[in-house]
């Protein structure tokens, strides 16, 4: 039985992992790899803001009262993140190494503080709060 | 929608003027050791307060205030009307306290030691007001409690010290700032960030959670004799966190075009030579080595945080193409500072054997520091002409 924190963290690795993929194959000139890897890593992330957004906040919203918290500053970065997303992309197809590796040095840290708010205080909260195993299911029925 | 970003974050003034004058501070201690160099005269306590007061102790309380509401959570309300005064509070005493040792001036350095106590307390309390109450999901939380602790410790024996000249509290005092307060923030940090930024596998959880109690009990270890098996278990210990750092570092997913992990890598090894130096009692040695390790880790953090944060606010502020971390230093202007830095370390052993080379190792820290000064004023003055155009 996974809490919260633990199952969405596990999520964040994964990410990491899919993204450090993509920087390891465009330094190797892998462009086609790279772009198949980028597919990827951008679909895992995007599924995770899906979980957290269509389920975890609305969820967390209902049982605490608390609309204009964590749960704001968290959509509010993932659209920053979305938008470094599609420039990385972007640079992507251009093959603009360069300009890849600095959108993509940006999002990583973006996302990195953005993990550490949740691992640290939403998603113990969440925990707290809510029921892990019934939003778990929800989660992954989407 | 807009502002809340803003709301939730510290602002960015804090870290802006917190490290700004840190960078000052910085270059300011080149520009004294240049003076004394010329003066033939080793000034140590100036010297070495320069550094670990006006440049370390400032930079790591710019940094607390940015980290503590994003790792522990510890939202410190209404943080510019406590962070500026403390501020201007430390960056007063700290002046006075230089100007006592620059100066010989006896009173001038209680009066200054006395304010920089009185802001080193006022600081660390309302930081740990905000902090002791928040559990430590995680080792960096826990760590940032000891160092703050450590750091409280250190402040009073060094008083104790000044006015009372009893030897004890010196070395309680060189030994809680440095070790304890200096070496555990950044440990703390690193327990953070290099699995997270780096994606490396992470640090072991058991050595990561009793880190610092363990550096509590060899602490006062230490304290108990003199020789040489009582600084063996700090040493220790400190050797292997600098070595699993390393192994970290090296086993990184990422291929960065940025120095940060270079100036990691390079801060470790310092780390590793004064561990070395401390055990077999060569202070001198020590302490140039731990001022030279804890100077990289922060040229490294400090131009990443930087940039990262000036477009964090502007695009939190709703600014269409804020300029990117790259955009803000380059990694070619953060290559010259690890470059030069780098150099000056390895210059730093000739000007130990001959004092006519430490000109060579003195103009390097000048240069460097300029750069340092430059890459952050220059990203604070993107931040600032974005907002004065109203974005």
């Amino acid at each position: 039985m996974f809490s919260i924190t633990e199952y969405l963290t596990h999520e964040h690795r994964e990410c990491d992992e899919l993204y450090a993929r993509v920087e390891e194959l465009l330094k190797k000139g892998q462009w086609e790899d790279a772009k198949r890897a980028f597919e990827e890593f951008k679909a895992e992330t995007l599924k995770h803001f899906q979980r957290e957004e269509d389920v975890l906040f609305p969820e967390f919203e209902g049982r605490t009262g608390i609309v204009m918290g964590p749960t704001q500053v968290m959509r509010m970065e993932h659209a920053q993140a979305r938008e470094l997303i599609e420039r990385m992309e972007r640079a992507l197809e251009e093959k603009k190494e360069k300009e890849f590796f600095a959108i993509g040095d940006t999002f990583m840290i973006l996302i990195q503080q953005h993990n550490l708010k949740e691992e640290q205080i939403l998603y113990p909260m969440c925990d707290q709060h809510l029921d892990p195993s019934e939003i778990i299911q929800k989660m992954e029925n989407l | 929608m807009r502002g809340l970003s803003i709301h939730q974050a510290p602002p960015f003034q804090i870290i802006a003027l917190y490290f700004s004058t840190a960078c000052v501070f910085w270059f300011l201690s080149s520009l004294l050791e240049l003076f004394l160099f010329f003066k033939r005269e080793l000034n140590l306590p100036l010297l070495v307060h320069s550094h670990v007061v006006g440049f370390a102790l400032i930079t790591m309380f710019g940094a607390l205030f940015q980290m503590l509401p994003v790792v522990a959570g510890a939202v410190i309300s209404e943080p510019l009307k406590k962070a500026i005064p403390i501020y201007l509070a430390l960056l007063l005493s700290s002046l006075l306290f230089l100007g006592g040792f620059l100066l010989k001036n006896e009173n001038l350095l209680l009066f200054g030691a006395t304010l920089l106590m009185l802001s080193i307390i006022s600081a660390v309390s309302l930081m740990l007001y905000y902090l002791l109450p928040k559990k430590s999901f995680v080792p960096a939380v826990r760590g940032f409690k000891f160092s703050l602790l450590f750091l409280l410790i250190a402040t009073i024996s060094g008083y104790l010290f000044l006015t009372l000249k009893e030897p004890l509290f010196f070395k309680i005092h060189y030994s809680f700032i440095l070790w304890g307060w200096i070496g555990g923030l950044i440990a703390s940090v690193s327990f953070q960030v290099i699995e997270l930024f780096y994606t490396t596998p992470p640090y072991p959880k058991f050595f990561a959670w009793h880190f610092h109690i363990l550096v509590s009990f060899f602490l006062l270890f230490s304290l108990l004799g003199a020789s040489f098996p009582y600084r063996l278990p700090l040493s220790i210990l400190y050797i292997i966190y600098a070595l699993t750092t390393v192994y970290l570092l090296l086993k990184s997913k990422r291929r960065v075009l940025e120095y940060t992990p270079k100036f990691w890598l390079l801060g470790m090894g310092l780390l590793l030579l004064a561990s070395i130096f401390f055990v077999f009692g060569e202070f001198l040695a020590f302490l140039v080595s731990f001022v030279l390790f804890f100077s990289s880790i922060i040229l490294g953090m400090m131009q990443r945080i930087v940039p990262f944060l000036v477009w964090f606010h502007l695009s939190g502020f709703g600014l269409k193409d804020a300029p990117l971390m790259f955009e803000v230093i380059p990694p070619r202007r953060q290559a010259i500072t690890f470059y030069s830095f780098l150099i000056l370390c390895l210059s730093i052993p000739f000007a130990l054997i001959s004092t006519d080379f430490l000109i060579v190792s003195i103009i390097l820290h000048l240069f460097t520091a300029s750069v340092l000064l430059f890459n952050v004023l220059g990203g604070i003055g993107i931040y600032l002409k974005y907002v004065r155009q109203g974005l």
